[in-house]
């Protein structure tokens, strides 16, 4: 049986989603127009052409692969910095949403600072005044310099308490 | 242990600077937003009239949704709203949020706190959307008219320049004379198609049946489109629409609006003598050709009435302010002042021409 | 309007503003170069204050934005390698490289001279003749815009390194993303599963900000590359270019200079289109096509003339017809409304000053934005002096706030972080982005104008290739796609011969 590299999962996956997407359209309804092809049909086509190219890659690019040789993307410790970091970036999103943006972007450039930097030394305080500045400069250049909203934070807004 | 203290460091000093504040003046997210201020707080309770500085008082950020981009037609009768109320209340201040996606404005305005704050401004066309299943949010139900900004104004229905037609009812021979030919671009199922079906299907009964209707939304798509002659009909503003003709692109071949549309009062509208091809259908000897599609504003559907009261007589106030009705005449809008209980009339009653119209047109679903 | 120039240079010359000029030059070159934030939104920020502000004033503060924010575009495109809109996406496929062959200097030469050359030569044409080309926009139909976007994928389907099939999965793919939402003819919801947030489908800023600047930076970190490219102090101050670099470049210059001029000026199309448009075609005429993603001279030319060059050509249709070129000048049409201005085809000769100073103002400000951007181009590489991780955690943090801002929507925010993982899985197995970004960018617009061509003609179809223009444009959409295999096997044949 062949090794599943890259390429077969690859096609594999996208074949599933082409599937999913054939389906899903078939649930559209048709509000007609006249004498046009409607609603369903660029899902369609876009489902048969994410079929037939996921196939045809797995037919002619699979085999290329297997040849020149499955390097891994990411090793292991790589895998996990990977996981590290899109972690920190919904624990961010998340903040946003609860805590408002400034909080979670000082939280947040801070945090993302202290991952980012890797092996390095930086100095602490330094990351902290910059993570309090950034967020500062960003949140209030925009919803006072600018009078675009920002979230506020939902939490805040459940206890009664109002963000400055 | 260094590190973990100055991460703690910062987030005990991040949830530290959150302060209580009785100022409300910072721009928040709208949805979320409970900065209710302690006078409209007082407000809910009671039927006691209130004034708008009781619902408004110094400070207050009013924030005033426009479920469309910035630059289109809503977006400039708010913007000319906003500027009229800040002339009128100085104290106040007014934020246009714009939204891209028409139904996340409509939605975001809906779920947002009732206390005088927090509005929406939207054409009648959204009911006819609600009730062709284009949206799910409901005008009737969902919101509180609060007032009427503008009458809405009459919009030219125009014709390729080499159309074999001048006017509405050389319009109707030749669909008489050939059906299924004709090609008429609106927005399908909104605001445009049910003004043009009026003028057509007054030439006619099932005069409306035996047209193409297409998919032409925008102003621009409208006025090319119909140039070009890749559609027949379309619709566009009385200024576009004198523009385009004095450079020889379309042919005009009358106009629909409310009713209160003839050759003088739009004339007078815009400021200019327009000429015997702009007569309204009514002029044109087709009394039903007429569309009443007035702009609103609608606050949240528990805004208390009183609040919603107050909050009409400012809007009244800024219909009469020289800016806002200089901005809305160079849109070719009528405007007026329409007290809380006719702008509750006029809704129910636009509401009731949009049904009608939905189910000549087949489209209604709900 | 020629007439009306010297009368316009006068009043662009009093103090205020001249002043207000360069400054919301300046500011739309800033709001250009950062990532999520644009040009376009600075002019919505100041629409509100030109009610009080006198007519050329205002004209003068929104116009220069316009112009500064598409041509500080590229800057974090060649810096950082992240677009600051969709205008600069194919900058970054060799201004970024440039970057990291230590030739950041250079890039940003290019970026700046090829963003000035594009603006203002766009500016010339559209003045002289402006009229012209807007009877040729009027000449086409929803036909020739479906073969022009059919035309414009299958030209940049083939510049993905690699296998041409991942590419074209990668296109089928943004297909599929461009059909999230409610689609433009009919309105009907697809593939939203009853979230409000998706009605309007995939906003394209939150499709940047997580296809590339999330992507990058996770990546990054995962292979554990946090480093910024090295900068060659030495060749920071002066022009930066030679006569030489302009005449090597001459041919990619002019056929940039015409995609962006032809796009820019089709109602409803834009910069975001052009650049990747004019990044193919210059691969496609060059001697070296496989240099092209290494840091290629050629590569930061075509996409940044083009781009600038959609601005002279936006504002055609803006003033000769009243109708917007792109997004941005419908801020602009209604800037004139708000000033009780018509526009439309009589805008000229009613307001023969007003046109003329629109455009001088385009081409007075790209001249100072251009010498402003040469004077401070030394500071810019300063930007990868700092530190790694304090410049990407600032921009992660941008990111999700322009996101936020772009749409006024959470959701959105958190589609920012799904993005970025579709873009990592991308990567991960080889699809190129640039595909499923044109073809999400065109992929509505080609539903759209399909639809709308079939049902314009009643249901002709062959209406799409009787009309000349749509012909010739489909025409060429095969042959782009076809032409190669051919080539190639017409090539293989001559060997088999001569062997």
């Amino acid at each position: 049986m062949k090794k599943l590299n890259r390429t077969y999962i690859m096609g594999i996956v996208f074949l599933v989603l082409a599937v999913f997407i054939v389906i899903e359209t078939g649930n559209i309804p048709e509000r007609l127009v006249s004498n046009e092809p409607g609603p369903k049909f660029f899902p369609y086509i876009s489902a048969a052409g994410i079929a037939l190219f996921a196939i045809l890659s797995m037919v002619f690019d699979g085999p290329k692969e297997v040849k020149t040789g499955n390097k891994p993307y990411l090793d292991k410790a790589g895998w996990i910095r990977m996981a590290i970091i899109l972690a920190e970036a919904l624990v961010f999103c998340i903040m946003m949403q609860f805590l408002g943006f400034w909080i979670a972007s000082m939280v947040g450039t801070f945090v993302f600072t202290w991952t980012l930097k890797g092996e390095k030394k930086i100095n602490v305080i330094f990351a902290v005044v910059f993570s309090i500045l950034l967020g500062t400069i960003c949140y209030f250049g925009f919803t006072r310099g600018f009078l675009i909203p920002l979230p506020s934070g939902s939490l805040w807004d459940m206890l009664g308490i109002e963000m400055l | 242990m260094k590190k973990f203290l100055a991460l703690l460091l910062a987030l005990t000093m991040s949830l530290s600077l959150v302060a209580c504040s009785g100022s409300s003046d910072a721009a928040q997210e709208p949805a979320a937003d409970s900065s209710a201020s302690d006078a409209a707080a007082d407000t809910t309770a009671s039927d006691e009239p209130l004034t708008i500085e009781d619902v408004w008082p110094a400070g207050t950020t009013v924030y005033i949704d426009v479920p469309a981009k910035a630059g289109g037609g809503t977006d400039l009768y708010t913007r000319y709203l906003t500027q009229a109320l800040g002339e009128l209340y100085e104290g106040v201040n007014f934020v246009v949020t714009n939204y891209d996606t028409t139904e996340v404005g409509r939605e975001n305005a809906k779920n947002a706190d009732p206390d005088g704050t927090h509005f929406l401004v939207h054409h009648a066309g959204a009911c006819l959307e609600y009730l062709s299943g284009s949206t799910n949010v409901n005008s009737m139900e969902d919101y509180a008219t609060v007032g009427v900004i503008n009458l809405g104004g009459p919009q030219a229905i125009i014709a390729r320049p080499d159309a074999p037609y001048s006017n509405f009812e050389e319009l109707g021979e030749y669909i008489a004379e050939h059906p299924g030919e004709v090609v008429i671009g609106c927005s399908l199922g909104g605001a445009s198609q049910a003004a043009i079906y009026s003028v057509i299907e007054g030439l006619g009964e099932g005069y409306g049946e035996m047209v193409n209707w297409v998919q032409c939304s925008s102003e621009a798509d409208k006025l090319t489109q119909t140039a070009s002659g890749s559609i027949d009909i379309a619709n566009c503003s009385i200024p576009n629409a004198q523009g385009y003709e004095a450079d020889g692109r379309l042919t005009i071949l009358g106009t629909v609006g409310p009713e209160v549309s003839t050759l003088e009062s739009m004339s007078e509208l815009l400021g200019t003598e327009l000429t015997e091809n702009y007569a309204s259908g009514p002029e044109q000897g087709i009394p039903d050709a007429t569309f009443e599609c007035s702009y609103y504003i609608w606050a949240p559907k528990d805004t208390p009435e009183n609040v919603c009261r107050a909050v009409n007589e400012a809007i009244c106030a800024a219909c009469e302010v020289q800016s806002y009705i200089d901005g809305n005449k160079a849109m070719a809008t009528f405007v007026e002042p329409v007290d809380y209980d006719t702008a509750q009339e006029t809704f129910q009653r636009e509401w009731g021409i949009m049904e009608t119209r939905a189910e000549q047109m087949g489209i209604k679903v709900r | 309007m020629i007439a009306a120039i010297p009368e316009a240079l006068g009043i662009m010359f009093q103090p205020m503003n001249f002043i207000m000029m360069i400054l919301c030059g300046v500011i739309g070159c800033i709001l250009g170069a950062i990532p999520g934030l644009s040009g376009g939104l600075g002019i919505t920020l100041i629409l509100p204050m030109t009610f009080a502000l006198d007519t050329n004033l205002s004209f003068s503060m929104l116009v220069a934005m316009y112009v500064g924010g598409v041509s500080g575009s590229f800057i974090a495109a060649v810096l950082i390698g992240i677009p600051g809109s969709a205008a600069s996406i194919g900058t970054c496929y060799d201004g970024y490289p440039m970057t990291k062959n230590g030739k950041a200097a250079k890039a940003l030469s290019i970026g700046i001279m090829g963003s000035f050359i594009g603006n203002f030569v766009s500016c010339v044409v559209a003045v002289l003749c402006s009229g012209a080309i807007a009877d040729v926009a009027l000449m086409l139909g929803p036909w020739e815009y479906f073969a022009l976007c059919l035309m414009a994928i299958t030209m940049v389907v083939g510049l993905s390194n690699g296998s041409v099939f991942k590419g074209l999965l990668s296109a089928f793919l943004g297909l599929f993303l461009s059909c999230i939402g409610g689609d433009l003819v009919t309105n009907q919801l697809r593939f939203t599963f009853g979230n409000t947030n998706l009605y309007g489908g995939i906003n394209v800023v939150v499709l940047l900000m997580g296809i590339f600047a999330l992507q990058q930076v996770a990546t990054a970190y995962a292979k554990g590359q946090q480093e910024m490219p090295p900068v060659d102090a030495k060749s920071l101050s002066g022009f930066g270019l030679t006569l030489k670099d302009f005449t090597d470049n001459m041919k990619t210059i002019v056929v940039s200079l015409l995609i962006g001029l032809f796009i820019g000026f089709l109602p409803g199309m834009g910069s975001g289109i052009s650049n990747l448009i004019a990044y193919g075609q210059a691969k496609r005429m060059d001697k070296h096509p496989e240099k092209f993603g290494t840091g290629y001279d050629p590569g930061i030319w075509a996409t940044e003339v083009s781009n600038n060059a959609g601005v002279g050509g936006a504002m055609i249709p803006m003033i000769s017809l009243g109708i917007p070129g792109d997004a941005t000048t419908v801020l602009l049409l209604s800037a004139m409304t708000i000033k009780g201005l018509q526009p439309g085809p009589m805008f000229i000769q009613t307001n023969p000053t007003l046109a003329a100073y629109i455009y001088v103002i385009m081409m007075i400000s790209s001249i100072a934005i251009v010498f402003i951007e040469l004077f401070t181009k030394r500071w810019f590489p300063l930007l990868l002096k700092a530190p790694y991780h304090y410049l990407f955690s600032a921009i992660l943090v941008i990111c999700f706030m322009g996101a936020f801002s772009s749409t006024t929507s959470m959701f959105n925010v958190y589609l920012v972080l799904v993005l970025g993982m579709l873009g990592i899985l991308l990567d991960v197995f080889g699809m190129p982005s640039t595909p499923l970004m044109l073809a999400f960018i065109l992929g509505g617009k080609i539903e759209s104008y399909f639809r709308m061509g079939c049902s314009y003609a009643r249901g002709d179809l062959t209406s799409f290739v009787t009309r000349p223009i749509s012909l010739i444009f489909i025409l060429i959409a095969v042959w782009s796609v076809i032409g190669p295999m051919i080539m190639k096997l017409i090539k293989s044949r001559k060997a088999g011969k001569n062997a």
